[in-house]
C-alpha cells in the first residue's frame, strides 16, 4: 500500500507551507533527504527498533522516506545530559528509539540545525527509570510524533521548544502503563508567523498515576496556533491525578489561537483538572513596568519572559 | 404550597389514555403539507416548511457526539392533535384527562401563585394559553405560535427562523418542516415584566415527536424572564424532541431563559436554542438537563452588539442509560462583549456527561472577555465524564479563561458531616446540594425546589 493512500491528518489551517510543487496535498522538501547519522555524546548499547503502523499520510510519508535511526538502551544512571546531535543539512526523516532499563536514569537533549525535520521519538521507560527528553526546533518545518510508555514507578519528563517555525505539527503521547508512574510535559512555542499545531495527550492506565502538563505559547504578527491537550483516565486508574494548563499570549493583530483542553474520565476516584487562557499582555502590568522606567518593548519582553519562565524553568539548561 | 413543592417522580411517568388524532408515522412531503393544511397556514409558511423538508433530506446526521443509531425517524409520529380545543383561556375548558396531567405537574397552581402568564402544550397543540390582563394592556403579546402566524404575520415573517436558520443542521431543518405549537412572546419597548412567564411541554403518546417553536422578541429596554418545563412518560420505544428557541434581545434589553428539562429516559432531546443580542443588552440562560436518554443541546448566544453580555448557567445529570452531551456556544462579535459560563455535571450508575462548548472571539471584538468554568462530580466508577471546550480566539485584545475540574464526592467531606450527626445518605445529598447551589439559586422558587428534589431522588441509592 502506498503512503499516499492514507488520509491526511486533520489540520485546521491545512498545510500552508509548500514543500514541493509536483504533488498535490503532501509535498516533499526540495532539498535532498540527508541521511548523515546522528552523533551521540555517549556510547550506548543498541536496542531493537519497534515496528509502528502509520495512522495518516504524513506518518506514512515519514516511514517511506525514513533516512536515519538511532536506537539505544540506557542501563544505568547517566551523570551528564546525553546530547543527540543531528548534523543535517537537508531534510531529515528520522526515528529515535530509546529503551530505558529498570532503575536507569538519563537526560537526553536533541541538538538540531536542520529546518526541515520529520521526526519520530519512541521511548520505553522501564520500572523505576527516570527519563527526560528535551528537544528544540527553530524555523522551517517540524513534524514530530513522540510517544512514551511508562512502566511501574517510572517517570517521564518531556521538554519541547519550538521557535519561529513556518509549520510545526507536534504530537506527544504518554501512556502511564504501570502503577505509580508519572509524567510531566513542559512545552513552549514562540512565533511571528506560521502555524503551530501542538497536541499533547496523557493516558492514565495504571493506578495512582500522575500527569502534569504546562504549555505556553506566545504569538506575534500573524502566527496561528491550535493547542490541544488531552487527559484520559482509564477504568482501572484509581487514585490518579491529572493536571493540564494551556496558556497563550496573543500579541499580533493577525494572530489567532485555539485552545482545546479535553478530559475523558472513566474512573471517579481521581483528581483531574485543567485550565486554559488566551489573552494579551495585561495592561496594568505593562503600565507598572513603564512607570519604573522601562520602554514599552522592554516591558513587554520582560512580561513575556516571565510568562514563559514557568515552563522554561523546569527544562535542561541546553534548551532555555 | 406544599402540594406544588412535593415532587414524586411517578407524576411524570404516568401516561394518560391516548385519545389524540395522529398523522401517519415518519416524515414525508405529504405529512408536511397535511400539518400546514390542518393549521390553515398562509402559503409563505407552507413554502418555508417544504424548503426545510428538502434541506432535511439533504443534510447529514451529525458525525460526532452521542450515538443516534437507535433513533428511527420512520417510527416517529410527527403530528398528533389532542382531543381538545386549542388555546383555552380557562383551565375549565381543558378536557378533564389533560387538565389532570397538568394538575399533577402543578402548573395551574403555580400560575395562580407566581407567574405572569402560562402556556401549556400537549403533543403538537397548545391547549392552554393565558397572559395577565395588565400585561396585555401594555402591548405584550404572548400567544401560541400557531395563532401568532395567523394574527401577527408581519412580526412572525420578520423573525421566524432568522436566528436559527434551517440550514444550521439536520434537526433544525426537520424542525422547520414539522414544527407545531410553542410560544410567541413579544415584549414592546421599555416594558419590564417582573414575574416570569411559563410554558410547559408534555408529550403523552408513545413514539411521539414534539417540535415546538419558541420565538421571543424583547424590544429596546424591555425585560423578561421566560421559564420552560418539559416532561413525558416512559415508553419502550424512543421519542424525539427537536424544538427550537429563538430569542432576539434588542439594544439595552434583558432576557432570561430558564428551562428544566425532564423528558423520560427514552427521549432523544435534540433541541436548538439561540439568542441574538444587541448593543448593551443582556442574555441569561439557565439550563437544567435531567431527563432524556440522549441529549444534544448547545444553547448558543451571538453577542452582536457592542457591550453586550451573556451569562450561562447549566447543570446536567446523567443516570443509568443517559448520555447528556451539552454545552454553551458563544460568539463574540461586538466590542467589549462579555460572557461567563458555569457548567456543573453529575454522573452516576454508568451515565455519561459531556461538556462540549465553544467560545469564539471574532477579529475586531476588542476588549471582549470570556470565562468558562466546568465542574463535574462522579458518583461511582461506572460513570463517565468528558470535558471538551473549544476556545477560538481571533482577536489579540481580548481575554479568555477556561477551568475545569472532575472529582468524586470526597470521603473526608462525607465523614465530616457524618461526625456532625448526619447519616451517609443525608451527608451525600448535602454535598450534592452544595455543588449545584449556584444554579438552583438562579431558578424561580418552585423550579429550584423541583430541581433539588429530583436530584435528591436520583441520588438516593448512590451510597449507603
Amino acid at each position: 500500500m502506498s503512503w499516499q493512500s492514507l488520509p491526511m491528518p486533520n489540520m485546521r489551517y491545512g498545510i500552508t507551507v509548500r514543500l514541493r510543487a509536483d504533488e498535490e496535498d503532501f509535498l516533499l522538501p526540495p532539498a535532498k533527504i540527508d541521511t548523515t547519522p546522528f552523533k551521540i555524546s555517549e556510547k550506548l548499547p543498541e536496542s531493537e527498533m519497534p515496528k509502528t503502523r502509520a495512522q495518516d499520510r504524513l506518518e506514512a510519508a515519514h516511514q517511506e522516506f525514513l533516512g536515519k535511526t538511532l536506537t539505544v538502551t540506557v542501563h544505568r544512571h547517566a551523570s551528564r545530559p546525553i546530547l543527540i546531535t543531528n548534523q543535517c543539512k537537508g531534510a531529515s526523516f528520522d526515528h529515535i528509539h530509546i529503551v530505558a532499563q529498570p532503575n536507569s536514569k538519563a537526560v537526553f537533549v536533541e541538538k538540531n540545525n536542520t529546518t526541515s525535520r520529520f521526526t519520530k521519538v519512541t521511548l520505553d521507560v522501564g520500572e523505576n527509570a527516570d527519563i527526560t527528553y528535551g528537544s528544540k526546533h527553530q524555523g522551517g518545518v517540524l513534524w514530530a510524533k513522540r510517544e512514551a510508555v511508562v512502566r511501574q514507578g517510572a517517570s517521564m519528563r518531556w521538554c519541547d521548544v519550538v521557535k519561529d517555525a513556518d509549520l510545526a505539527y507536534s504530537r506527544t503521547k504518554t501512556i502511564l502503563q504501570g502503577d505509580h508512574s508519572q509524567t510531566t510535559y513542559a512545552g513552549v512555542f514562540v512565533g511571528e508567523h506560521g502555524q503551530y499545531d501542538i497536541d499533547s495527550a496523557n493516558e492514565h492506565v495504571g493506578k495512582h498515576t500522575k500527569s502534569d502538563l504546562v504549555s505556553k505559547g506566545v504569538l506575534e504578527g500573524t502566527a496561528k496556533a491550535i493547542n490541544q491537550g488531552t487527559i484520559t483516565i482509564q477504568k482501572n486508574a484509581h487514585g490518579s491525578d491529572g493536571y493540564q494548563k494551556e496558556d497563550v499570549l496573543l500579541l499580533g493583530d493577525g494572530a489567532e489561537a485555539d485552545a482545546i483542553p479535553q478530559l475523558f474520565i472513566h474512573n471517579h476516584d481521581v483528581k483531574c483538572s485543567h485550565g486554559a487562557s488566551v489573552a494579551n499582555v495585561n495592561k496594568d502590568h505593562l503600565y507598572y513596568l513603564q512607570s519604573r522606567g522601562l520602554g514599552e518593548r522592554q516591558a513587554k519582553d520582560l512580561i513575556i519572559q516571565g510568562f514563559l519562565n514557568t515552563a522554561l524553568d523546569s527544562m535542561p539548561e541546553e534548551l532555555r | 404550597m406544599s402540594e406544588v413543592l412535593t415532587i414524586n417522580r411517578n407524576k411524570y411517568d404516568i401516561a394518560s389514555p391516548d385519545t389524540s388524532s395522529k398523522l401517519p408515522e415518519g416524515l414525508s412531503e405529504d405529512v408536511v403539507r397535511k400539518i400546514s393544511q390542518d393549521k390553515k397556514e398562509p402559503s409563505w409558511m407552507l413554502n418555508h416548511r417544504l424548503k426545510c423538508f428538502k434541506l432535511f433530506q439533504q443534510l447529514k446526521m451529525p458525525s460526532w457526539g452521542p450515538d443516534l443509531g437507535k433513533l428511527n425517524l420512520d417510527r416517529i409520529t410527527f403530528y398528533a392533535k389532542p382531543n381538545a380545543k386549542p388555546n383555552s383561556r380557562s383551565w375549565e375548558d381543558v378536557p378533564e384527562d389533560i387538565k389532570k396531567t397538568f394538575d399533577r405537574l402543578g402548573i395551574p397552581e403555580a400560575e395562580r401563585k407566581s407567574l405572569a402568564g402560562v402556556g401549556a402544550q400537549y403533543e403538537s397543540q397548545v391547549v392552554y394559553h393565558k397572559l395577565k390582563k395588565e400585561l396585555e394592556d401594555q402591548g405584550v403579546i404572548f400567544l401560541d405560535m400557531d395563532v401568532a402566524v395567523q394574527k401577527h404575520p408581519e412580526l412572525v415573517q420578520k423573525y421566524f427562523m432568522k436566528c436559527v436558520p434551517p440550514s444550521l443542521h439536520k434537526f433544525a431543518a426537520l424542525h422547520g418542516a414539522a414544527w407545531s405549537g410553542g410560544t410567541f412572546l413579544y415584549v414592546p419597548k421599555g416594558v419590564k415584566i417582573e414575574q416570569p412567564l411559563q410554558a410547559y411541554f408534555r408529550m403523552n403518546a408513545a413514539r411521539m415527536g414534539q417540535f415546538e417553536h419558541t420565538l421571543i422578541i424583547v424590544e429596546e429596554g424591555a425585560q423578561v424572564h421566560y421559564v420552560e418545563g418539559c416532561s413525558a412518560p416512559v415508553y419502550e420505544e424512543a421519542s424525539l424532541h427537536a424544538g427550537c428557541v429563538e430569542v432576539f434581545v434588542k439594544p439595552s434589553a434583558r432576557a432570561r431563559y430558564s428551562s428544566v428539562e425532564n423528558w423520560s429516559k427514552n427521549t432523544y432531546n435534540l433541541n436548538t436554542k439561540r439568542a441574538l443580542v444587541g448593543e448593551s443588552a443582556v442574555m441569561e440562560w439557565v439550563n437544567g438537563n435531567l431527563g432524556s436518554g440522549c441529549t444534544m443541546l448547545y444553547p448558543c448566544t451571538v453577542l452582536k452588539g457592542d457591550n453586550s453580555k451573556c451569562e450561562n448557567i447549566g447543570i446536567a445529570f446523567a443516570n443509568q442509560d443517559q448520555n447528556q452531551d451539552t454545552g454553551m456556544k458563544i460568539y463574540h462579535l461586538g466590542k467589549n462583549t462579555k460572557s461567563t459560563i458555569v457548567s456543573k455535571s453529575i454522573s452516576k450508575n454508568g451515565g455519561i456527561t459531556t461538556y462540549r462548548g465553544l467560545v469564539k472571539i471574532a477579529a475586531g471584538a476588542t476588549g471582549s472577555k470570556s470565562n468558562v468554568q466546568c465542574d463535574a462530580l462522579m458518583a461511582d466508577n461506572k460513570s463517565q465524564s468528558n470535558t471538551i471546550p473549544y476556545l477560538e480566539i481571533l482577536e489579540p485584545q481580548s481575554e479568555t479563561e477556561h477551568e475545569a475540574t472532575v472529582s468524586k464526592i470526597q470521603d473526608d467531606q462525607v465523614y465530616y458531616l457524618m461526625s456532625r450527626g448526619l447519616d451517609r445518605q443525608q451527608a451525600t445529598q448535602l454535598i450534592v446540594s452544595g455543588f449545584i447551589e449556584p444554579i438552583v439559586k438562579n431558578l424561580p422558587i418552585e423550579y429550584a425546589v423541583e430541581l433539588n428534589r429530583l436530584i435528591e431522588m436520583e441520588m438516593e441509592d448512590t451510597l449507603g
